[in-house]
């Protein structure tokens, strides 16, 4: 079957060519996941709709404390970025830990929402900020919280004739710890086998907003309502950051795949959420 | 319908004009179309970085780029690096710390270290190993090509 190349040059034209097309079209970003899944999963789209013509998808953009980023900008864009580094940390680091540099320069963080992977590191980043994705298509315009929008591996609520045009979050304030860490294989170059971040704010000794996600131990990336209410308004201690770290590792549902075990996940939640919280309690103290 | 995409862009200086069918990806065109076989097809995949090429200054794989999104743009391989009378330094300073062995990796080593080099002139270890970290070599010959990219950091 002969296929069809769309590579429109206005966000219009692309939503009326998936108007058209709906879910006989994939959308190509940065190419670092469809490209792969073409070659290697046998995925043969009728329809490719390339948006890389869409200069107005690649910028990150400031309105007040809005902060927003375009579906085309790469990981390698949010890393480099001066300011983000202050705004939402955890973005950076999470974006920087994504493959290699040649991907991070390809890869966007439309693709990473698109590709709903339980184990999306920027993604994860997005939950901690309770970003919002928006999505146009021809007839609608609207923003779906990103933790509404994926609901399994691979799966979301873009329905097939829209398009994901980016991604909104509020900068977070300057008195905010973060933290994001993933273990994988080996250090660069991986897919997690259980990630993890947060965002703490201390005052007078106590935990004041906590926020904690987890990443590849549960269908989607998850957050821990249970333990950020345990923590809030707690002391900050080190009894309490153990029974946090123990009631997180409780909480998520891993499983065993090809990159890892149940047992080792949630060891690792366990470790991670640990030194998440005591290197977030350090750096507050130290601010 | 799949036609053939005209496609116009720049490689090392010189325009080209390539027809190819849209799936054709990046490093087939290099190779084939243009025969600049200096960029190597490992994986297929985007995970050895044996094709990587600077795309409008920054390093790419060269697999995971589809003929159309070339349109336009300025893409270095290998074959820009130096010159026909004179190497690159930093090629140099890979011959002079023996950081070649199969040779396989070598040419997208080296492009990564170009853009590495051209975005930040004075990079640490760390920040190397990061550059060259989606660039596998299987000879495993890591170590002299740190220490290659160093010391041209270093010496200029």
């Amino acid at each position: 079957m002969d296929q069809v190349y769309i590579r429109p040059s206005h966000l219009d034209d692309a939503l009326e060519a998936l108007n058209a097309y709906g879910d006989r079209a994939h959308i190509l970003a940065g190419g670092t996941d469809l490209l792969v899944r073409m070659r290697h999963d046998g995925i043969y789209p009728e329809v490719i709709l390339d948006l890389g013509a869409l200069g107005e998808l690649r910028k990150i953009s400031r309105d007040g404390d809005d902060i927003h980023l375009g579906a085309l900008v790469t990981h390698r864009q949010i890393e480099k970025d001066a300011m983000l580094a202050g705004e939402a940390g955890m973005l950076v680091s999470a974006c920087h830990q994504v493959g290699s540099v040649q991907i991070r320069n390809s890869g966007t963080i439309g693709g990473n929402l698109a590709n709903a992977s339980p184990a999306g590191d920027a993604v994860l980043a997005l939950y901690l900020l309770e970003a919002a994705v928006h999505l146009q298509s021809k007839h609608r315009d609207r923003w779906v919280p990103v933790g509404e929008f994926i609901t399994a591996p691979g799966q979301t609520t873009r329905r097939a004739d829209e398009i994901i045009c980016g991604v909104r979050f509020k900068r977070l304030p300057p008195d905010a710890a973060v933290f994001f860490e993933k273990v994988g294989q080996r250090q660069a170059v991986t897919i997690s086998k259980a990630s993890a971040g947060g965002i703490v704010r201390i005052s007078q000794g106590c935990f004041q907003e906590c926020r904690l996600a987890l990443g590849a131990v549960a269908p989607t990336i998850i957050r821990l309502p249970e333990v950020e209410a345990a923590l809030a308004g707690s002391p900050v201690s080190p009894q309490v950051i153990d029974r946090a770290a123990a009631l997180a590792a409780a909480t998520c549902h891993p499983i065993d795949d090809i990159r890892s075990t149940v047992a080792y996940r949630r060891h690792l939640v366990q470790v991670l959420v640990h030194r998440g919280l005591a290197a977030m309690v350090a750096s507050a103290q130290s601010a | 319908m799949t036609k053939e995409w005209q496609v116009r862009f720049r490689v090392n200086g010189n325009s080209v004009m390539v027809s190819v069918p849209p799936m054709t990806s990046l490093a087939e065109i290099l190779r084939q179309q243009l025969g600049l076989t200096g960029t190597k097809i490992g994986c297929n995949n985007g995970e050895c970085g044996a094709c990587t090429v600077i795309m409008n200054g920054k390093a790419v794989a060269s697999c995971l780029v589809l003929a159309p999104q070339v349109a336009g743009a300025d893409i270095r391989t290998i074959e820009g690096v130096g010159g026909d009378k004179a190497l690159h330094p930093i090629q140099q300073a890979f011959l002079d710390e023996g950081a070649v062995q199969c040779g396989y990796c070598t040419p997208g080593m080296v492009m990564s270290a170009v853009a590495l080099l051209e975005e930040n002139p004075n990079p640490g270890e760390a920040e190397v190993k990061d550059a060259i970290s989606g660039n596998l070599c299987r000879c495993t010959g890591y170590q002299k090509i740190i220490r290659a990219i160093r010391h041209y950091a270093a010496g200029r």
